[in-house]
């Protein structure tokens, strides 16, 4: 009597590497035969994917191998898609610890971790907080479970109550016609069971001494099953099966280019509106693995495709705008322009009569090319910032007060002269995701950092640390009403950002500090890096040295006014002297008043002149 | 430039499976201009009318919602003179998981559920505040007088 | 890669908006003659004179009428304020639209501004800027 042998299951269990080959081999083990298929689903390449057969035992298996989880061999079960593209049941998340040395962002689920368990990842923390349940998985599960279910196949009148169970005792033989049938049955059964191992092969149930293969019937029910799980793979923006499946941390799934178009309007998840991560995390972040496979069985046609498809999705993430030279501008910054110039009030016109409102807007380049433009050959910066007219009043004679408000960074990847204008290929710049921003921020402030930067210094503290001294630094500023936090000025550029990704370009905005300095903020792709300029900022301005100059400034800002008074003072003293002698006063007193207003003139127009 | 697979795939799913009491059909010369009718509402002022209303499908749909509005005349406080709509998903709460489908099932159901305070038309936002039942007479003669089927 | 074509009434109606929020072009401006006209046909615009020329401070009206098939042709224009001008009929105000270059090679991608600030571009080209104008205020 042949039995299946019922392991027990294999944690960690990884895929058997080396079988590359889908040859049908035969194993004997424990006097029973076995037909096995050697398959490997994390390191299968295309080439290796099983034909397109739905019904198809290594079809079978692969499918259900895609919706087992790899820690607990059971089908998954509250599936969680990691940051790192692998999946697993929430109940298999092994132990949470805290997460130490990290400040920014600054929520509460973010300080709880764990070690990821599987091999590729290299034994990476992950954050709880970027691990979601994956909501077309979940879908996949269910058209699975209600297509594969024992009740299923009893609608299909196929009996199910005839077969075995999976406990011990006696099992009957099974007719050929319903043996495969009753193996697909038996296969999602014991793997709902988490008796079958994530690698093994398609089981062989107990019972089965001969099968027909599939009816019509159960090619119509696989078909059906297909049909099913096909609606649950299209994007739901682009409407196509996914290509380069991405989950948002919001448990969300779109083609990668999808999601990053959606991220160039809003910042918000198409389906329930929370906040997207960081556009960085989705350029840059890993597929949805369990997605991406499972669409390379439903969609094999796609899948060959993928080259071709993934070079025309670059081409897509790339974007001509025109740029207008100028002044070194930062994102969520407002920017208020002048613009006279013929050649760019006609760029003006087209970014408004195009309804985009956007431009780009680069400094012009401060005297040698700056270490982060690399070759870059321009009279201007090759990082810059978009803005988005906000605000536009035109004037009679062409020109133009233009309210902005920056939107995002931006490399220029080339750029030719349009109309006396440059139009540039960009790419976004955005930040490193937020697990990077963490473990830049852990390793710093345990083993310090070992560059010879000027922002060495601060990095034991924290990024939250980093943060608050420079809002304080704000603050004391303001109470010794420094120039330039003046409320004049705050009225504009608004209150110090409560975001720490935003503070330093706000105060990159205020603070009088040179344009290469400022450039270093500009191109920075890290928050704590960030913030830390800005430190090396403030320190270099906090020294005494800087408050005497500070004051000393001030005082000879005045001097022209001092001096009015003092002439003032002076020539009314001139004037009682000579009034007691009446005889020369006239003359003396003309010449006086001439040399007195003379002076009063010169010092007025000094003092103009300063202010 | 080819339509975007999106657009056809809706297309093909409107005449498919229709929404009952909404039709919208593309032009020929232009597959992202749409006719539409909408019935109105039962228990509603509009109830038995059919609206006319033309649709399209801007450059960068779906990023960007459908420009919609109503050709066949309408009393509504959201709905103002030239047919323009004032609906929060059209405009700043639109999402590119919205669809065609979902916009015109979004304005049939304000025309069951009319809301003056966040008019378009304020002549009919303010009578439909201080006189409803007039406003409602209202709407329902113009719906006879423009919207018969 | 063409762009997707705007329907004529949503162009209408970005054209609209466009004016009602001033975006215009400085001198020039239009607006719907009757507010409930659910086509939009009838249009009136509005011409401030160039500077240093006859019409330097007067204000011209003109009526534009935009056809079933705008933008795809361009829409008739005729002035209601009496003008000189070569491209207008002394009888009845219409602009001659083979005389004005916008009109004449006319694109789909052009508004009613542009033909209003061509109009007023030809009542300051040097060969117009002295012609004799009717009284001030005077119409067809």
């Amino acid at each position: 009597m042949n039995v299946y042998p019922n392991p027990e299951p294999q944690l960690h269990s990884e895929p058997e590497k080396g079988a590359s080959d889908s040859n049908l081999q035969r194993n004997s083990l424990g006097g029973s035969d076995f037909v096995t298929e050697k398959k490997t689903l994390a390191n299968s390449s295309p080439k290796l994917r099983p034909t397109f057969n739905p019904e198809s035992e290594s079809y079978l298996r692969e499918l259900i191998r895609s919706l087992q989880c790899k820690i607990c061999n059971q089908l998954l079960r509250q599936p969680l898609a990691l940051p790192c593209g692998d999946t697993l049941c929430r109940t298999c998340i092994p132990r949470l610890h805290e997460r130490r040395y990290i400040s920014y962002p600054s929520q509460s689920d973010r300080k709880q971790g764990f070690t990821c368990p599987f091999e590729g990842c290299h034994g990476q923390e992950h954050s709880i907080a970027d691990c979601s349940l994956d909501i077309t998985l979940t879908n996949v599960l269910t058209s699975v479970e209600i297509v594969l279910s024992d009740s299923a196949f009893s609608q299909d009148s196929v009996d199910t109550s005839s077969f075995p169970s999976s406990g011990p005792g006696k099992v009957q033989p099974i007719p050929p016609d319903k043996a495969h049938i009753y193996k697909v049955f038996w296969a999602y059964r014991i793997a709902k069971d988490g008796t079958l191992p994530f690698t093994s092969d398609f089981p062989t149930p107990p019972g089965i001494e001969h099968s027909e293969g599939a009816t019509e019937q159960e090619k119509q029910h696989f078909a059906n099953l297909l049909a099913r799980l096909r609606s649950d793979f299209d994007c739901q923006v682009c409407y196509c099966p996914y290509n380069s499946p991405t989950t948002t941390s919001c448990g969300h799934t779109f083609c990668k280019a999808c999601l990053e178009r959606v991220r160039d309007h809003s910042n918000l998840c198409p389906f329930c509106r929370k906040t997207l991560s960081p556009y960085r995390n989705i350029s840059t972040g890993c597929g949805n693995k369990r997605l991406t496979s499972l669409v390379s069985l439903l969609y094999p046609q796609i899948t060959a495709d993928k080259d071709t498809q993934a070079s025309e999705g670059e081409i897509v993430s790339e974007q001509t705008i025109p740029i207008f030279a100028c002044a070194m501008t930062f994102p969520q910054i407002p920017m208020f322009l002048h613009i006279f110039e013929p050649r760019y009030r006609l760029m003006l016109r087209r970014a408004i009569e195009d309804g985009t409102r956007c431009f780009g807007m680069v400094a012009h380049r401060p005297g040698s090319v700056p270490p982060a433009d690399g070759d870059f050959v321009a009279p201007f910066t090759r990082y810059g910032t978009m803005l988005y007219v906000t605000n536009l009043q035109m004037f009679p004679d062409g020109r133009s007060l233009v309210e902005t408000m920056g939107i995002y960074r931006f490399k220029i990847i080339s750029y030719s002269w349009q109309d006396g204008y440059p139009l540039a290929n960009i790419e976004r710049v955005e930040d490193i995701p937020y697990a990077d921003e963490e473990a830049m921020e852990a390793s710093e402030r345990i083993n310090g950092s070992d560059t010879d930067s000027p922002t060495q210094m601060f990095s034991h503290l924290s990024t939250q640390e980093l943060y608050q001294r420079g809002f304080e630094f704000v603050a004391s500023m303001r109470n010794e009403s420094v120039g330039w936090f003046a409320d004049r000025i705050l009225n504009t550029y608004g209150q110090p950002p409560q975001d720490p990704a935003i503070f330093p370009f706000w105060m990159a905005t205020l603070l009088p500090v040179n344009e290469r300095e400022k450039y270093l903020v500009l191109v920075s792709t890290s928050v704590r890096e960030r913030l830390k300029l800005v430190m090396v900022w403030i320190k270099a301005m906090d020294q005494k040295s800087w408050r005497t100059r500070y004051i000393l400034h001030r005082i000879l800002n005045r001097i022209p006014t001092i001096a009015l008074v003092l002439i003032t003072i002076y020539i009314f003293l001139i004037k009682g002297a000579t009034n007691e002698d009446q005889d020369t006063q006239k003359s003396d007193e003309i010449s006086h008043y001439f040399i007195a207003t003379i002076i009063a003139v010169i010092a007025a127009a000094i003092a103009f002149s300063r202010f | 430039m080819a339509l975007p697979k999106r657009i056809i795939k809706e297309t093909e799913r409107l005449v498919a499976e229709p929404v009952p009491g909404i039709e919208a059909v593309p032009h020929e010369d232009n597959l992202r201009y749409f006719d539409v009718s909408i019935h109105g509402p039962a228990q509603s002022p509009y109830e038995g009318g059919v609206f006319k209303l033309e649709l399209f499908l801007p450059e960068d749909y779906p990023m960007t919602p459908p420009k919609i509005r109503f050709l066949t005349k309408i009393y509504h406080p959201n709905i103002d003179r030239l047919g323009r709509i004032c609906l929060d998903v059209l405009k700043a709460n639109w999402s590119p998981a919205l669809q065609i489908r979902t916009i015109l099932l979004s304005i049939q159901a304000l025309l069951g559920a009319p809301n003056p305070d966040d008019p378009l038309a304020n002549d009919v936002a303010q009578r439909w505040k201080e006189d409803e039942p007039g406003a409602i007479a209202t709407a329902r003669e113009w719906t006879q007088k423009h919207a018969a089927p | 890669m063409s762009k997707a074509k705007v329907p004529r009434n949503f162009r209408l109606l970005e054209e609209l908006e466009k004016g009602e929020k001033g975006l215009g072009a400085e001198s020039c401006s239009y607006g719907l003659d009757d507010g409930d006209d659910i086509m939009m046909s009838n249009w009136t615009g509005t011409i401030l004179g160039p500077p240093h020329s006859a019409h330097e401070n007067r204000i011209y009206s003109v009526r534009i009428h935009c056809s079933e098939q705008y933008p795809e042709q361009p829409p008739s224009v005729t002035f209601i304020s009496r003008v000189n001008l070569p491209c207008v009929d002394q009888t009845t105000g219409a602009v001659d639209a083979t005389k004005l270059p916008c009109l004449a090679q006319w694109r789909y991608e052009y508004t009613m501004e542009h033909v209003l600030v061509e109009l007023r571009r030809s009542m300051g080209i040097p060969q117009n800027k002295k012609l004799p104008q009717p009284p001030e205020g005077s119409t067809f």
